[in-house]
């Protein structure tokens, strides 16, 4: 019996951390994703800060001319999770970088 | 001092004779290459034609109407944002060999302003290296420019010339290359015709418009930098931007301290990791 629950609680407990390393995976994935299009003179495209049941997430538009990386846009968000924060920011700085053109011009 | 102005009158008068028989029209067909990040995977390709005519003294670059500029990303991405501003000789460079002058359009900010610059900006280092590129044997030379590292490859079988602002080297550059791989001129053909002495001389596009000299293009741009670093929207959003400090050229130098808000934004970046 003892050892039955051992085995029990010690499966609950493994499937648990298997859990956590692939949402953290799903998390780092969805950042290397768009990190590898760009790569960029910042380090990091996007970072998030998971707090609570919400999500930050920093992020930026490059605007490119001829090829070179002439303006950075950044954002920020947050949202309920780290997906949803990251595809977000993307869109908002997409958005805001935009404008600035659409000022600019 | 007789025979010197006797010289002088026969150089002229065969000048004047050449002019009349024929325009000689040399044009050298570019392929250039942007790697525009810092880790050089987005590529832009464009088709770039380089119009020299040693008679009249000027040169015409400009990009090749029939190709269509590529941009290869690895991955498509909707944070990469292409502008592209619609405007007249926008992709134009004239250098004028006579004035030692060479003019474009460059902007700052997403606005377009006419640079000027000398056309001896170049300190080359000539070696004994040589290649041959499309039969023409060429010789290495090496220079740093605002910035960059560049190893180019020139003829004196062909008048002085170069594409985009290279120049000043004995004959004509037909491959740059930035030693870090970032921008590359590579010459794909080269087409020598005779025109007609009638030919007209290619006139300056930029003349009706000031030009800035590269010192006031420079000030210009790191206080438009400045200026968009503080940019709001007309409904009070702050849009965080960070105009690059350099591309082909170096507009803002790493060190300026005046400049701070792409170290700033990194800060925050990496602060929120």
């Amino acid at each position: 019996m003892k050892k039955s629950l051992f085995l029990a609680v010690f499966l609950l407990m493994t499937s648990m951390s298997f859990a956590n390393v692939v949402k953290d995976k799903l998390y780092t994935a969805v950042d290397n994703g768009a990190a590898a299009s760009l790569e960029n003179p910042l380090d990091t495209f996007t970072t998030e800060d998971s707090i609570d049941d919400s999500c930050s997430a920093s992020c930026y538009a490059e605007i490119y001319y001829l090829g070179e990386l002439r303006t950075t846009v950044f954002a920020s968000t947050t949202a309920g999770d780290c997906v949803t924060a990251i595809t977000n920011c993307l869109q908002e700085a997409k958005v805001k970088a935009e404008k600035y053109i659409a000022a600019a011009e | 001092m007789k025979n010197f102005y006797f010289f002088i009158f026969f150089l002229s008068g065969t000048n004047l004779w050449a002019q009349k028989d024929s325009i000689q029209s040399i044009t050298v067909k570019y392929n250039y290459a942007v790697r525009g990040n810092a880790a050089k995977n987005v590529t832009f390709k464009a088709a770039y034609d380089l119009f020299i005519f040693p008679d009249f003294g000027v040169s015409v670059y400009d990009n090749e109407e029939n190709i269509d500029p590529k941009v290869e990303s690895p991955v498509s991405n909707s944070a990469v944002i292409e502008w592209k501003p619609k405007g007249k000789n926008l992709s134009t460079l004239y250098k004028n060999y006579a004035g030692n002058e060479m003019f474009l359009k460059n902007h700052i900010n997403l606005r377009f302003f006419v640079q000027k610059d000398s056309l001896t900006i170049f300190d080359w280092d000539i070696k004994q290296e040589s290649k041959t590129i499309l039969g023409y044997n060429c010789q290495a030379a090496t220079t740093t420019f605002r910035g960059r590292n560049y190893k180019a490859w020139f003829t004196t079988a062909l008048p002085v010339s170069g594409p985009w602002k290279f120049d000043n080297l004995p004959g004509a550059i037909l491959e740059v290359k930035a030693l870090d791989d970032y921008v590359s001129w590579e010459a794909i053909g080269i087409i020598v015709n005779k025109q007609k002495p009638d030919y007209p001389k290619p006139e300056n596009p930029f003349l009706s418009e000031k030009a800035l000299s590269w010192t006031e293009f420079k000030s210009l741009y790191k206080e438009k930098a400045i200026a968009a670093s503080k940019y709001t929207t007309k409904d009070g959003e702050k849009l965080n931007i960070v105009t690059a400090r350099m591309g082909v050229e170096r507009y803002i130098e790493q060190d300026d301290e005046d400049y701070q808000a792409d170290k700033m934004m990194k800060k925050i970046m990496n602060g929120n990791k």
